[in-house]
């Protein structure tokens, strides 16, 4: 079961099992490349993340818990958090540009294991483009490109108190027309 | 809406300071709302990650990534022995590398031997199964697992995980590289609540210098424990730790 080898092997990671480090490696691989990839949009920026996540995990200096909920999600924040940080530290500002790839199908990787991911995948990616401009911009902003509160207001020119009204509007939009496609929604934790 | 509640955006996004990040932590435990909308701005954007579109991996990133790693932590280990670039003492680095390379082949059968008894721990599974969220018969779940760090610089190491049994809290602690104990002398594993310490397992190591134990934590009401330390004491009996601290790890 994958879910199960997970936790153990996180468990070993933290017993410093070079070994179980290597597997959970190899099971989010592409996933935590192409996340990453997805919010700094470079190959070697996104491996420079790969490496500090993988560093985060050797080092117990994030721990995880089942309290936390799912291993995955708790790897998944991390890893937008140190994407979020990489692009930070770059000092420029982060260009915005909508993802024009994220209202087409990828045809491309037909791997068993990533079936769950594809399918997920093209259910958001169709409801994502049926949001207004605007929402797609303030969840890529806020979500993709982890700018700040103060940010978001000056960039869409809305006062401090409105913002996460805003942000979270856009993701109930997105949710709604999820379920109305009936797709990733059926999950229990949505 | 209160200044803290003002932070919850950028808690989210891990890009508060470390000191305010803290401060938010402080304050989401009083704040209901906050609380509510982290959970909710969690759940809406769960699956957002799955928008990425699958990207084929760099060739070569996996032995990149994890010599990195590696290197990176004995790097770390070295700190207090010596400082970058100080080829003076670079001899010394070498040795303790080597050193620290045995340790972790010897790691590995307790390393082992605690993740068969973890994987044991049904629920730490069944919560995390995606196909079966509803199912959740709960037999065992880890709480909580660190690794313990020794006092001074010296070569052991160990980790200690809670773990919640049938309702039943149980702490299992491994140590590897301790020095030998002498006459009646053993380890006492204390759980520690604010500065008081609770007696939480014995142990002696054995010829190799590696120990385990587990203990039933079963003191009335509720605690809420901070750390976990290991010292050397006289003998199985102290009320309250006598030896100075020889590992140890906040919780």
């Amino acid at each position: 079961m994958r879910e199960r080898n997970d936790a153990d092997l996180y468990l070993k990671v933290q017993a410093k099992d070079k070994e179980a480090l290597s597997l959970l490696y190899d099971r989010y691989e592409k996933l935590l490349y192409s996340f990453s990839y997805r919010i700094v949009k470079d190959g070697g920026l996104a491996e420079e993340v790969m490496q500090e996540v993988f560093i985060k995990l050797w080092k117990g200096k994030s721990q995880y818990s089942d309290d936390k909920g799912k291993f995955s999600s708790w790897l998944l924040t991390m890893t937008r958090h140190t994407a979020i940080d990489v692009l930070r530290k770059q000092s420029k500002e982060p260009d915005f540009e909508l993802d024009e790839r994220d209202s087409l199908h990828s045809d491309e990787d037909s791997v068993e294991d990533q079936v769950v991911w594809k399918e997920r995948g093209q259910v958001l990616r169709e409801a994502v483009s049926k949001l207004k401009d605007e929402q797609q911009k303030i969840i890529e902003m806020f979500y993709f490109k982890g700018m700040t509160h103060k940010k978001i207001s000056e960039e869409f020119d809305l006062p401090l108190g409105t913002v996460k009204g805003r942000i979270r509007l856009a993701l109930k939009h997105l949710k709604t027309s999820l379920g109305e496609k009936g797709g990733v929604s059926d999950e229990s934790k949505l | 809406m209160k200044a803290n509640c003002e932070q919850l955006l950028d808690y989210f996004n891990g890009t508060l300071t470390e000191d305010d990040k803290v401060q938010f932590e402080a304050h989401l435990e009083s704040c209901e709302e906050c609380r509510e909308e982290l959970k909710e701005l969690e759940e809406l954007t769960g699956d957002l990650p799955y928008l990425s579109i699958p990207e084929e991996p760099p060739a070569g990133m996996k032995e990149r990534v994890l010599a990195s790693v590696f290197e990176n932590d004995s790097e770390e280990t070295n700190l207090n022995l010596t400082e970058e670039n100080d080829s003076a003492k670079l001899n010394k680095t070498t040795d303790f590398k080597s050193e620290r390379k045995s340790r972790q082949r010897k790691w590995v059968a307790p390393a082992l031997a605690a993740a068969l008894f973890l994987s044991l721990a049904g629920n730490v599974y069944n919560y995390m199964n995606e196909s079966n969220p509803g199912q959740t018969e709960e037999i065992a779940s880890l709480i909580k697992a660190v690794q313990l760090q020794p006092s001074e610089a010296e070569k052991s190491g160990g980790s200690a995980a809670l773990m919640n049994e049938n309702g039943q809290m149980n702490l299992v602690v491994q140590v590897n590289d301790v020095a030998d104990v002498e006459g009646d002398q053993v380890y006492q594993v204390w759980l520690l609540e604010g500065d008081t310490p609770y007696r939480a397992g014995s142990f002696t190591p054995n010829q190799q210098g590696n120990g385990e134990v587990t203990y039933q934590v079963e003191y009335d009401g509720e605690h809420k424990w901070d750390a976990v330390a290991i010292t050397l004491e006289p003998d199985n009996t102290s009320e309250t730790p006598k030896g100075k601290v020889v590992l140890s790890s906040g919780l």
